[in-house]
């Protein structure tokens, strides 16, 4: 069989900023990671299955963060403002905030039961009962023992035991120095961040280490199909660029096309320093574009017919009642915006060329109103949207009658990736343990492939621990569905399926007849079923244009690399 | 006289993603600290002089402060009010005051006001004023009478003590669109008597700020309108009686009043020309009608809030959280007032009003004209020693860009040595993209010589582009902001910076305006590393030419030069414009196959 052939516009310039590790903490029950960036923002990440970033609190340069820690699915964090911060993780915003005494936190610590919470230099009981520990250093670690009774902390030089009931510090360990002169710091040590801004986690066992770059998970490119542009979504800046074009139609894997017209920086949209951008969208002709702040939502028409000088307008005639978004999403005919707000409900707006907006609210099925959407895609013909939240719970809606129709059927693990193949109009969505569905809007139910890939328990052979980011589908073939993660292209084609039926064998002897002990013919058909290429490092978005075009926005390592400051940029023999 | 003072921020500004504010900053029992509630749930004790959170408590969410807690003097204990209808009362040991005795009532609560030597007064919404002991005595049985129209709306109150307490209530009327002033005097004998109920209000101007003057036997309650006059209003009189008008009313908004004592007055105000962002605190003789000092704080002013005053210390909302300004109040001998009393029939303050104006040599006037509004910018950053640059640069420079004053951009750039990083970029900005036509007929750069014909700017803009980058930078700070600039403009400086390469003497000259090859090469070193990727996808036929041939001259630069530094970056432009090893301009973009 013949391999997949296609024309990949590879988009090697878009260079956010990487963010370095400020702090990190995990809680065991849920399996859920925070780490909080230099910007002040807090991903969440959820280690359950895949190693996914479920959602992100955004940073507020006002408040740092210097410190955070979990207490029963509760977070908490602190920073130089002094205070205590507890965040929202529904509505991802800061919860309330509790003054510390004595000026800026630098690190906190839950004891074994939850019930107090130790502060930098002064202890603050949980809820809210308040006792000062006094000392003159600084602390810059701190740890419980067990029985609650006895805090360590770490300091320049020195470490110190503290009776918790008296305040008095019981013992003191002092730790010497290498260098006369120069003091030795105590710091709280962990394995898990990186100077280089990646975050690596390791597990045992199998021994494994894994790196995850510092970029949000969440969309930073969006493609304008009709107008052939790319909106990139930089942490203070949106940068719309026209993709470029070849005459070449042949040629072999890896051979670069020769230009005929070349990449172009049309617009560029600064954030005011004190916004926060959350997300962003540009409809498929590009004559649309929205982003969202923390704080409101705002729209741009375009006009990119003069080719030098792309202009654009603010539409000021916002509703009242639009709130800030969480995600946002163009109708394929870019006369809607489809808003999945901060608050958790759903919003579209309509999209008038005379500029006036007009908008629909659609009511959301409480039960599924548990977390924020944070994946939306459109149908094809308009009709239909699809939503995805952490809590699993994937919908369609209808948008001409503003309505909830019906759910997927519900699974435990949040949907990492969603897309609508428009050729056999169902939703193929990859939960975080790597589940795959193919779910018909027309049946309403998951298709025959579904089920056989459930019944077959076939591998799908899909990594382990790195989320599936992106689905996308060839438009000259209904069988092709295309994946990728950070670093790989899976490309599973339906027709070669191999079907391998398994009774009550045990799963490692059905992996073993999978992979060695199946006749040639099905063998030979695994090989044909998922295709993987391992082309790209940090891959952010692989998207169809049109026909066989595809768009691949890539960041390599050399680049984050380059992002950083002299210090940290350390050359590495053999890399 | 005027004076720039040292002011310092108490408390930080909580999050203001979760609409927690300042509610308001009150005398704590003893000297140097203050109670400040920080926003719906949290209170604060803070000692002024060490700037340092001495106690705080926070309370549950379902359960927020509705009004200010305030201290009660006659049992030492604070009082807050809580979803305006439980009132909470607990001491300084108190660890967690959601277990502290609290009482239920059926009226909401206004606020509570502290009564030195006594103790409180509640005031309910209804405008009911009652001693806190009968109304915890009473608890749920506590039955208001209420003193306002179902029409009116409370507004405010205050209340100070002389034999009996006296009670002020400022309220809307919202039927007849006016303000009135309710005055009431609550006796030891625990009976509320009305004293004098005045209605004002003031055709095409809004009432911005107010307070209560106390003396011990005169109580004033002055208003400040948004024509800038300040107004006074005693119980027995009907009618609001003119003082004074505040200076530069027209060029200032967001209005904060607090009486010192009963012959001075504070006005906290934030001039809409003053573009350091600072604001200005006026201290009048309400007597005398004079002003007796300007304070200027470097903190931009918050829009809302109350500004106190007490021991010796103004505490202003600010944005950074709030502001405590130290002030000793030394009154001044009426001479010194006179012929410095604005008069009241001068309407057009802005045009040409008469302020006071600090200068290392004393204390002079001068007239203040908006012909003159640049120099005077210029002047008044000169002789104040430097005070907060980052907002003045940014305002100042927008001006002189309105203004097209070139003559005040160079002046900027000659003579002061601190400007911000981004407002550079931005100047050069603005240089590099204005059109020719701005620049034509500007004969005011004389020392520089002339430019040859080959020079891509006329001679006004590259003399200015010559200050910007003869202009000391750190690059760590600069290069982000480059980083935004137009590919247009950069390939234009580019251009300019290689004619300078080519042109600008080895060493530095007796003008320090004039650019050298070492600082041409600097800045051009610093292009490449922000910008090189989008001038390597992104330029035509003839910016490619430019780089070739940029790349023969560094390669002549290179044999012909001797200084160490200047090698140095020769050799790092040099190495900029190679491409790396094993990097396409295709690595940046290209279309490709790929085959799965």
């Amino acid at each position: 069989m013949n391999k997949h052939k296609f024309r990949v516009h590879h988009v090697n310039f878009f260079q956010p900023d990487p963010k370095s590790i400020h702090c990190l903490a995990f809680e065991y029950n849920t399996k859920k990671l925070a780490v909080a960036r230099s910007d002040f923002s807090i991903e969440i990440w959820n280690l359950s299955n895949t190693h996914f970033q479920e959602s992100v609190i955004p940073g507020d340069p006002g408040c740092s963060v210097e410190a955070v820690v979990w207490c029963k699915g509760r977070l908490f964090s602190c920073g130089l403002q002094g205070y205590i911060t507890e965040y929202d993780l529904l509505r991802l915003v800061p919860k309330y905030s509790v003054p510390v005494t004595s000026g800026p936190a630098w690190c906190q610590g839950f004891n074994d039961r939850k019930s107090l919470l130790a502060v930098s230099i002064g202890i603050l009981h949980f809820n809210p009962v308040q006792s000062q520990i006094g000392q003159n250093w600084r602390i810059l670690c701190l740890a419980w023992h067990e029985s609650g009774d006895v805090l360590v902390t770490g300091s320049i030089d020195a470490i110190r035991i503290w009776n918790v009931q008296t305040g008095h510090a019981k013992d003191r360990i002092l730790v010497g120095r290498l260098e006369r002169n120069t003091e030795t710091i105590v710091w709280c040590l962990a394995v898990t961040r990186c100077v280089d801004t990646y975050l690596v986690l390791s597990k045992y066992p199998p021994k494994i280490c894994l790196k995850y770059p510092p970029f949000l998970q969440s969309q930073l490119s969006h493609i304008a199909h009709a107008a052939r542009c790319i909106l990139l979504q930089y942490s203070r800046r949106l940068e719309l660029w026209r993709l470029g074009d070849t005459t070449g139609e042949n040629g072999e894997d890896g051979d670069v096309l020769p230009l005929s017209s070349k990449v172009k920086k049309l617009i560029e949209i600064k954030i005011k320093e004190s916004d926060i951008l959350v997300c962003s969208a540009i409809s498929s002709a590009a004559e649309w574009l929205a982003y969202s702040t923390t704080e409101q939502l705002r729209l741009f028409r375009i006009c990119l017919e003069e080719p030098n000088s792309p202009s654009l307008k603010k539409i000021h005639s916002l509703p009242n009642i639009c709130l800030p978004a969480h995600r946002i999403v163009f109708g394929p005919n870019g006369d809607i915006l489809v808003v999945a707000t901060q608050e958790g409900s759903l919003q579209v707006l309509e999209l008038h060329h005379t500029e006036s907006i007009t908008c629909h609210s659609i009511p959301i099925a409480k039960e599924h109103n548990s977390s924020l959407i944070h994946i939306m895609t459109i149908t094809t013909s308009g009709r239909h949207l699809v939503t995805a939240n952490i809590a699993g719970y994937i919908n369609v809606y209808d948008l001409k009658e503003y309505e909830f129709l019906y759910s997927l059927p519900h699974y435990v693990c949040p949907p990492t990736a969603l897309g609508v193949n428009s050729l056999t109009k169902s939703v193929v969505a990859l939960y975080s343990d790597q589940r795959l569905v193919e779910y018909s809007l027309e049946k309403q139910e998951y298709t025959a492939w579904t089920r056989q890939i459930q019944k077959g328990r076939v591998s799908l052979g899909l990594p382990r621990y790195s989320p599936i980011r992106e689905v996308s589908f060839d438009p000259n073939d209904k069988n092709l569905i295309i994946l990728h993660d950070d670093s790989s292209i899976f490309v599973l084609d339906k027709l070669y399926m191999p079907v391998e039926r398994h009774t009550k064998q045990s799963r490692s002897v059905q992996e073993k007849n999978v992979n060695h002990q199946v006749s040639p013919e099905v063998k030979g058909n695994v090989h044909k079923f998922v295709r993987k290429c391992t082309k790209y490092k940090h891959l952010l978005s692989f998207t169809n244009l049109e026909n066989d075009e595809f768009v691949a926005v890539e960041i390599t390592p050399s680049q984050i690399l380059d992002k950083l400051p002299p210090l940290l940029k350390q050359k590495k023999f053999g890399t | 006289m005027a004076t720039a003072v040292s002011a310092t921020v108490l408390c930080a500004k909580p999050n203001v993603t979760f609409n927690a504010s300042f509610v308001n900053t009150q005398s704590d029992f003893e000297y140097d600290k203050a109670i400040i509630t920080t926003g719906n749930n949290c209170v604060g004790i803070f000692k002024v002089d060490d700037q340092k959170l001495l106690k705080t408590w926070s309370t549950k969410h379902t359960l927020n402060f509705t009004c200010p807690v305030v201290p009660d003097f006659l049992r030492e204990q604070y009082v807050g009010v809580q979803n305006k209808t439980i009132i909470r009362c607990w001491s300084y040991e108190a660890e967690n005051i959601d277990r502290e005795k609290r009482w239920k009532l059926t009226e909401p609560v206004f606020c509570v006001l502290p009564i030195p030597n006594s103790e409180p007064v509640v005031v309910f919404q209804n405008g009911n004023c009652s001693f806190l002991n009968d109304i915890l005595l009473a608890g749920k049985d506590y039955q208001t009478i209420g003193q306002l129209c179902s029409e009116e709306q409370l507004y405010w109150a205050d209340a100070c003590f002389s034999e009996n307490v006296i009670i002020l209530l400022l309220t809307w009327n919202e039927k007849v669109n006016t303000w009135v002033v309710y005055w009431l005097q609550l006796s030891s004998q625990h009976s509320t008597e009305l004293l004098g109920k005045t209605t004002f209000h003031k055709k095409d101007h809004q009432l911005c700020t107010w307070c209560l003057s106390l003396g011990a036997d005169i109580q004033r309650f002055l208003t400040l309108w948004s024509d800038g006059i300040i107004y006074s209003l005693e119980p027995k009189n009907d009618t609001l009686k003119k003082l004074f008008q505040v200076s530069d009313s027209e060029k200032t908004q967001s209005f904060m009043m607090t009486s010192l004592n009963d012959s001075y007055v504070a006005i906290a105000m934030k001039n809409l020309e003053n573009i350091t962002g600072e604001f200005v605190i006026e201290i009048w003789d309400i007597n005398f009608c004079f002003q007796h000092t300007r304070l200027f704080v470097s903190y931009p002013m918050s829009c809302k809030g109350q500004m106190t005053f007490f021991n010796g210390n103004f505490y202003v909302p600010c944005e950074q959280g709030v502001v405590s300004v130290p002030y000793l109040n030394q009154p001044a001998s009426l001479a010194r007032a006179v012929g410095r009393l604005p008069s009241l029939s001068t309407s057009s303050f802005s045009s040409h009003s008469e302020m006071l104006h600090w200068k290392k040599t004393g204390v002079v006037s001068f007239q203040y004209k908006k012909d003159q509004q640049n120099d005077d910018i210029l002047e008044q950053y000169f002789h104040s020693g430097g005070r907060s640059v980052s907002l003045l640069y940014q305002d100042l420079f927008k001006k002189i860009c309105e203004k097209l004053d070139f003559a005040a951009l160079s002046k900027l750039l000659k003579q002061v040595s601190d400007i911000p990083e981004k407002v550079l970029v931005d100047i050069l900005n603005y240089l590099l993209s204005a059109g020719e036509e701005v620049f034509a007929g500007e004969e005011i750069f004389a020392g520089n010589d002339e430019k040859s014909t080959d020079c891509p700017l006329n001679d006004s803009r590259s003399s200015l582009i010559d200050l910007v980058l003869c202009y000391p930078y750190n690059e760590a700070f600069i290069l982000p902001y480059l980083k935004v600039l137009h590919l247009n403009q950069i390939m234009l400086l580019i251009r300019y910076l290689h004619y300078l390469l080519k042109v600008a003497p080895y060493l530095e000259t007796s003008d320090r305006s004039e650019v050298t090859v070492t600082k041409a090469a600097a800045w051009m070193v610093m292009i490449f590393t922000a910008k090189f990727e989008e001038i390597l996808v992104c330029s035509d036929e003839s910016s490619k030419q430019l780089i070739r041939s940029l790349i023969d001259t560094t390669k002549e630069l290179q044999k012909s030069c001797k200084d160490t530094l200047m090698m140095g970056l020769i050799t790092a432009l040099k190495k900029r414009l190679e491409m790396p090893k094993g990097k396409k301009a295709s690595s940046l973009y290209c279309i490709e196959v790929l085959c799965i």
